[in-house]
Formats: C-alpha cells, structure tokens, sequence
C-alpha cells in the first residue's frame, strides 16, 4: 500500500517541477522580448533626442554665420568671416549626422530636404560684396524671411521630434510599468509551485525514512525470528539464476552469512545426495511452470556434517520491472520431523503390541477349545460307556473331572466373547435399544422363567451403534442381575433411558456439550459395597466365591469393553442387599 | 430304498475329531458310507479323481494344513460337476463372521463341533435326515442353509 | 445315484492299441434311458428323480407289467411299496396345505386323516419309518422352505409372511425359522443377498 502513495507522490512532485520549469522559460522569454523592446524604444528615444539637438546646433551655426557676416558686413574685417566658414562646414557636417538618424523615415528626410534648402537659400544672401545699399537692405531683408522660414520649419521639425519622444517615453513608461508585474507574479508562482514540491519532497522523505526505520525494525525482527523459527528466507532470480539468501539460510546450510554467492550451480553442494532429484525436479521447467511444490529434503550442513530435514516453500513474484522472481522459506525441520518419527515409532509399537495381546487372547482362547472339546467329547464317552464301571471313588473323581472340563469351557468361551468385542467389525447404525431389550429378554427367556423375574422397559431411545455388541451388553448386565438375585423374592429389573449433556453429569469429566444417552439398570438384587463398584468391571474379577455363584469374572468386562468401543461409560452403584444400578452414557 | 447309501466325506486334519465322526455315524442307524481324507489337499485329489464316486455331503473342517476349508468351499463351488454336493462345515470356530462368510461361499451347513459324544450324534443325524428331505421331496438346495 | 468308471480296451489290430479313458454322468445316463422306454408307453408322468416316477394317470395292469419288464431289462428293480405311495401321498398332501394360500381351518393332523382316509397315527408312523422324520417336522420344514421362497422371491416383510402362513406372530415365526435352520429369517436374506452379489461379480 505504501508502496503506490510514495510512487503516486513521485509523479505529483514531477509534475510540480515541471509546471515551474515551464513557468520559468515562459518568464525567461517574456522578460527577454520586454528587454527587446525597452532596447528599441531607448534607442528611439536617443535617435530623437540626438536629431533634436542637431537641428538645435544648427540653427546655432547659421546664427553664428549670420553674426560673422554682420561682423563683416560691418567692419569689412575677415576675421569675422572665419565663424561664418566653419558654420557653413559645420551645418555640413550637422546635415550628415541628421540624415543619417532618420534616412529611414521619408517625411523626416523630406522636412530635413526642406531645411537644407532654406539653409542653401540663407546662405545666397550672405554677399561680401554688395552692389548697392538696397541690394543690401534687400538681401537683408531677405535673409531676415528665410531665417523666419527656416527657424519656423526647424522648430516644426522640433516639435515634430518632441512629440515623438514624449510618445515613446509613455510606451516606455507603459512598458516599464507592466513588466515587472507579470514577471514578479510569475516568479512568484514559480516559486510557489517550487516551494510547494519541495514541501511534498519533504514529507515524502520523511515518509520514507519512517518506514525505512520500520523496515529496518521488522528486517531485525524477521531476522530474530528467522534464527527462533529456524527458518531463512531467499529471494531466486529465474533470469539471472541467482540467489539472494537471508543470513539465517546460510547459517542453516552451516555457512558463514553471506559467505558465497549462491546461484543455480552451487544450489545441490550440500543437498543430501539421495535428495537431490527432488530439488532438480522442483526446480526443473520452473519458467513456464510457475509452480513450486512444498519440498521436504535433507541437507548437509558444511560446518558439522550434520543431516538436517529442511522444508521449503516458494512463491513466484514479477517486480516493476518485469522480472520473474520467486519468493522462498526454507525452514529447518528436523526436530519436528524428529518427534514424529518417534511418535510414529512408538504408535506402530503401541498398535503392534495392542494387536499382538488381542491376536494372543484370541488364537489362547480359540486354541484351548480344540483339546478341551476332545477332553470333554472323550468324557463323554467314557459317561456313555464305561460310567456305570466305574468304582465308586473312581466314578467321584471322574465327575470332578467333569465339572473341571465344564468350567473351563465356561472361562474360554466367555474370553473368546471378551476377545471377539475388540476383534470384531466395528460397524455403526442407528439401533432401537426397545428392539435390544427385546432380543436380549427372549434370549434370555430361560433363567428369567426359572428366576421369576420380570423385567420391564418402556420407550427407549435409539442409539448409534454395533447392534450385536448392544445385544451382548443388556444380556450380560440382565444376566449379572438374574444370577445375583435375591432367591426368596422375584426379580425386578428395570430399564430407562434419558438424554442428557455431558457438562450436566460431572462424572463424566467432559465439560462439553456433547448429548449422551443414559440408560439406567435397576435390580432389586443383592447389591454390593460401593468401595468395589469399579472393581467388578476388572477382568476375572469377581465378588463372590465360585461356589456360591457360578461366573468367570468376564461378562461384566465385556460390558466395559462393549461401552468403551462405543466411547461411552459404565457406572455401578451399589447397597449390600438392596440392589445395584448400573448406569451407561452411550454419545448420540 | 434301502439299497441307498448317502455317501459321507470328512475332510480333517485330527485323527480324534475322524475318529468320533465315523463312531457316531458307525452308532447311527442311517445307511451311509463315510470316508475321511486328511487335509484339503487329500479333499481336492479324492473329488477330482476319476475313478471318484461322488460323495452326497462333504464334511469340511476350515483349518486345515496345506489347504484350508475355505479354499477347498471355493474350488468345489466354482466346479460345476460337484453342484449336487451338500457342504457341510465342521469347525472348532463359532465366530459370527467365519459362520456368515462360509454361508455366503455356498456352504449349506454350519456345524461347531460339539463337546459331547451324544449331541454329535444328535447334529449329524439331523444333518443326514434334513438332507435327505431335500433330496427327496424337491426342496430348492439353494436355500439349504443350516447351523448347527 | 451311482457312478461307474468303465475302462474300453479295444483291440482291432494286434499292433496298435487304443486305450479310451471314458467318464459317465451315470445320473444323467438313467434319466435318459427312463425317459426313453417311458415316452414309448404315452403315459404322462413326472420324473420326481431318478428313483422315483410319478405316473399322472391311472395305468392299466397291462402297461404296468409292460413298463415293469421294460424297466427290469436294464436293472431298475421297481420297488412295490404301499407304504411309499402313502408317504408320497401324506407329502403331497402337506404341501398343497402349505401352499395353499387358503389354509385349512382344522389341526393338519386332523387334515391328513381326513384327507387319506387313513388313522394320523397310522400315517405318522409309516411316514417316520420311510422318511427318517416325522409328519411336524416335515411340515415344519416345508413352511421353512416356503417361508425362504417368499423372503428370496417376493420381497414380504416377515410380518406379512408370518400372517400369510398362519403363524401367530413375527417372533413365533422367527424362532420356529431359527430353530429350524439355526438362523434368523434376516440372516438368510443378507447371505443370499451377498451370494447373489458375488455371482454377479463373477460373471462380469
């Protein structure tokens, strides 16, 4: 952004220097043609003043040739003659100089024509011998009307050059007046125009020096940042080929920041060998591509000799001037990478022993059915055959052997059962727990006749999950109930179900607002201490001596696994005689 | 009638689990003749062999060495000569899936062997005599399933 | 029910010997000959299998002794049974009641007697001598395999098969399904389903 204000500045203040460039050759001209001019109208002026002085002289010559002649005319002395022959040579020499300053102008030359002649005619009547006295008085007369005539004609002239000089001098005046004006107004304005760019020239430093000075900030930062994050930054120039790497790329490669110029040639040097083809492929057609993939390649520092995992991530950029760059980070990630492999590591470890415990219970419990089966079967035999045989201690402990064999099959399916909750599909679908209950009531229809129970449900919610393993569990918690009865009174169990939010039931330790489904299992059984209620889920756990009740210990870990492999809960509550609610949060 | 015998074949690898089968039918009063083979392998020979009289059910154990039960379900299901042969599976496993998975293989009967010499003979005899009811009055073998 | 292998060795030159290794569908072999010497006597008749012929009218002793002694030249033994004709009749009998989408309104025992004209004790026994089974359980398989004909064919919902076949509810149709072939009704139609499913994947 601030990029295009300070370039948009720059041509503001162009322009501003340009206008005031122009202004001033406008003035310089303007000034040049008003000097021009005032010169012509000066040298006028002077041709006049001259021309008017000239005329003056002359008539002082002719005066003085007048007053020589009367001197002689008078005292027939010729030294009065000499005024009177340097007149004649000096209005000679005056008519030269008048016709040269006006040759140009033909009514002037034709007054000045005039004049001469008046002169030449003046001049006829200065006679050094008179013939007569009225020659004389005539002559003298007559000279006396063509000195009137040519003093008339003069002073014509003269005021003729007066008049000029007074109109040039108001020209001038004129002239002298305007002048100054426009070229102070344009001055001013030129310099107003200078003054003004050189305020926006000003602030536009300023600018930049502030943002210099944040650039300067943030170039430190990045460069803090870049050696934290372990990461360097280049800049490649796909004409030139070269790279313009931040100091922290090079301490990552195990250089010395700015210790070569890195380009296109000495970019695979410390690449891990195996790793090489990727940066040749990345870097490969990279012109026309435009594309740079996210690289993950191993190095070699040049310092330690260390592999190092780096990651590089590059972005492609055109400059004002058109040319192709592309802008990168490297990031050194081996710690990382590191960490992942050991968690991968220890996952695959973890999973591996998981599958191994469930593969051994399994292939245990499946394995020991096979002899079992033939024991029993054999058993069975001898019980057909050869029982009645028997002697009697003999025919004792052949039905010890039994009851062995019998419970042992008991313990093996019920852990087959055990192993097959983890092994088996785990497919999830929305099941109604009503038809659950039923399937699991009919199932167990023989106990429930022989117990006298009666178990009641009404309207219970459906939830997601593996519709067998559901089964199994509301068949071990009834069947748990059924065996732990109180013989002299008729089982009662009862089923509900509610909804309710996990932040509601602080057991569950989740503040969330997941929604779970509670269903609640109510006997009027024999109950138990509540110090045992999270031993009873264990695995071969049991309360109750297997005399006194038949059971493994399995089928209430069955039911753990079963609500764990649906991500939900199992709780047992329990009074010595008075009966055990065991409840279950299954997630919606 | 009473010239028909229902030829019984057993394929299993435990000399035990041969030996109850042949009692139990021995003390059944079911004309049949049985013979028994060792593993899948010994199966496939005895079915392919020409001079083979076909056997009206195979008893199939799933593990077996060489060559399992379900193997031996395929090749039999996929050769039409031995369409007419009821297959039974006679195996340790109760895994739902393993039960399903035969079923959908072709396999008409299921049995999980029994722990007890009596109910062995109850389960064979049921087996023979149900067969013999779909050979007999025209029921569609294809929906022969049973489990045992 | 029987096959044989027979071996020719034919012998037409003393030096060259030519060995055929023969292999006979002994099942289709009697089929064919049955159906061969029947067809001559232009009687209808149904060969139920190859140890049984149905004839679907009377027979006059004549062409009876005349097939008998036909038969006999090739090894069929004809088995002169009263007792099978009656299991055959009891068979025939039940299933045209199950089939019958009009069910009887009486017990099926009472159904049989009436219909054979023979004591249900009398039937019950003879059929268990022949069969190996007795008449319920017969008639139990029997609604069985309709019960499986209707869910593979007709795409009921057991509640409407269960009030087609006359049983008194989904669950009692179901255990008698399950007591009988040791699954449930939905079982069978998901494995017959997946059956279908690879048979079509085999083909294409």
């Amino acid at each position: 952004m601030f990029k295009s204000k300070l370039f948009d500045s720059i041509g503001f203040i162009r322009t501003t220097f340009l206008i005031a460039f122009f202004i001033l050759i406008f003035l310089a001209s303007i000034t040049y043609r008003h000097i021009k001019e005032l010169d012509k109208i000066s040298y006028s002026i002077m041709n006049t003043y001259e021309v008017s002085l000239e005329l003056n002289q002359l008539i002082s010559y002719i005066k003085d040739a007048e007053t020589g002649h009367r001197g002689y005319v008078i005292t027939n002395d010729s030294i009065y003659l000499e005024p009177f022959i340097d007149a004649r040579e000096n209005i000679n020499k005056s008519f030269q100089s008048l016709s040269s300053r006006i040759d140009l102008d033909t009514v002037k030359q034709k007054q000045l024509s005039r004049i001469y002649d008046l002169v030449d005619k003046r001049f006829y009547y200065f006679k050094n011998n008179f013939s007569s006295k009225t020659e004389f008085n005539n002559d003298f007369r007559n000279g006396r009307i063509v000195m009137d005539a040519l003093r008339k004609e003069v002073n014509k002239m003269l005021r003729n050059e007066n008049k000029l000089l007074s109109s040039k001098d108001r020209l001038y005046r004129y002239n002298n007046s305007n002048t100054p004006l426009i070229i102070f107004s344009t001055f001013l304005i030129s310099i107003l125009t200078l003054g003004y760019g050189y305020m926006r020239v000003i602030k536009n430093y300023k600018d930049l020096m502030n943002q210099n000075i944040r650039l300067k900030i943030f170039d430190e930062s990045s460069k803090q940042a870049e050696i934290l994050g372990k990461y360097g930054s280049w800049v490649y120039s796909i004409e030139n080929k070269t790279f313009d790497y931040s100091d922290n790329k090079f301490r990552l490669m195990g250089c010395e920041p700015q210790s070569f110029l890195p380009n296109s040639d000495n970019l695979l040097d410390n690449i891990h060998p195996d790793d090489r083809e990727i940066i040749i492929n990345a870097f490969k057609d990279i012109e026309i591509a435009e594309t740079f993939p996210l690289l993950r390649y191993r190095i070699i520092k040049k310092d330690t000799l260390e592999i190092r995992h780096f990651k590089t991530a590059a972005k492609f950029f055109t400059d004002r001037l058109g040319n192709k760059n592309m802008i990168g980070t490297t990031q050194d990630i081996t710690e990382d990478f590191n960490k992942t492999q050991l968690i991968k590591l220890r996952n695959k470890e973890l999973e591996q022993n998981n599958k191994e415990l469930t593969e051994f219970n399994h292939v245990a419990s499946h394995d020991l059915q096979e002899p079992l089966r033939k024991i029993q079967t054999f058993i069975s035999r001898i019980e057909d055959k050869e029982k009645e045989n028997l002697a009697e201690t003999t025919k004792a402990y052949f039905e010890k052997i039994q009851e062995a064999s019998n419970r042992m099959r008991i313990l093996i399916d019920d852990l087959l059962q055990y192993s097959r909750t983890n092994r088996s599909e785990k497919k999830f679908e929305l099941t109604d727990l009503n038809t659950i209950a039923n399937n699991a009531i009919s199932e167990l229809s023989e106990s429930i006749k022989e117990k006298n129970a009666q178990i009641t449900f009404k309207k219970l919610h459906e939830v997601n999950g593996i519709p067998f393993q559901l089964e199994q569990l509301f068949i071990n918690i009834i069947s748990n109930s059924l065996k732990y009865s109180k013989p002299e009174i008729p089982a009662v169990i009862a089923i509900t179900s509610t909804k309710t939010k996990a932040y509601e039931k602080p057991k569950l330790k989740d503040n969330s607002k997941r929604e779970y489904i509670k269903i609640t299992f109510k006997d009027n059984g024999l109950g138990f201490e509540q110090k045992y209620a999270k031993k009873i889920f264990l695995l071969f756990n049991r309360l109750y001596g297997k005399n006194e009740f038949p059971g493994t210990g399995v089928g209430l870990a069955i039911c753990k696994k079963i609500v764990e492999n649906h991500k939900g809960y199992i709780f047992a509550k329990g009074k010595p005689n008075e009966g055990a609610i065991f409840e279950i949060y299954l997630p919606v | 009638m009473q010239k028909d015998f229902i030829l019984i074949t057993l394929a299993d690898d435990d000399e035990d689990d041969r030996m109850f089968f042949t009692e139990a039918f021995d003390e059944l009063k079911i004309n049949t003749i049985v013979n028994t083979v060792n593993d899948g392998v010994a199966l496939m020979n005895f079915l392919q062999a020409p001079e083979t009289i076909l056997p009206n059910i195979i008893f199939l154990d799933l593990n077996m060495p060489l060559k399992s039960g379900i193997e031996c379900l395929k090749e039999i299901k996929s050769n039409t000569r031995f369409n007419d042969i009821v297959i039974a599976i006679y195996s340790t496993s109760s895994s739902e899936d393993d039960i399903e998975n035969t079923f959908v293989l072709g396999a008409n009967i299921y049995i999980k062997k029994p722990n007890n010499f009596g109910k062995l003979k109850e389960v064979l005899s049921e087996v023979v005599t149900l067969n013999w009811q779909y050979i007999t009055s025209g029921l569609n073998k294809d929906n022969f399933l049973l489990r045992l | 029910m029987i096959n044989s292998f027979i071996t020719f060795t034919k012998n037409p030159k003393k030096d060259t010997v030519l060995k055929l290794f023969l292999k006979t569908d002994t099942q289709f072999l009697i089929k064919k000959i049955l159906e061969e010497k029947l067809d001559v006597f232009k009687v209808k008749y149904n060969l139920i299998n190859n140890n049984e012929i149905l004839f679907l009218e009377t027979i006059d002793t004549e062409t009876y002794n005349r097939i008998t002694s036909v038969l006999n030249e090739y090894g069929f033994e004809i088995i002169e049974n009263q007792k099978n004709i009656i299991v055959q009749k009891i068979k025939e009998c039940i299933i045209e009641m199950i089939f019958n989408d009009e069910a009887p309104a009486v017990k099926s025992s009472v159904y049989l007697a009436d219909k054979l004209n023979h004591s249900y004790g009398y039937l019950s026994n003879i059929f268990s001598e022949v069969t190996y089974t007795s008449i319920e359980n017969f008639i139990i398989i029997q609604k069985i395999e309709y019960v499986k004909k209707l869910i593979i064919h007709h795409d009921l919902t057991l509640t409407e098969i269960a009030f087609k076949l006359n049983y008194s509810s989904v669950a009692h149709l179901s255990s008698q399904f399950k007591n009988t072939t040791g699954i449930t009704p939905s079982a069978f139609q998901r494995i017959l389903k997946k059956r279908v499913q690879i048979n079509n994947q085999n083909i294409n």
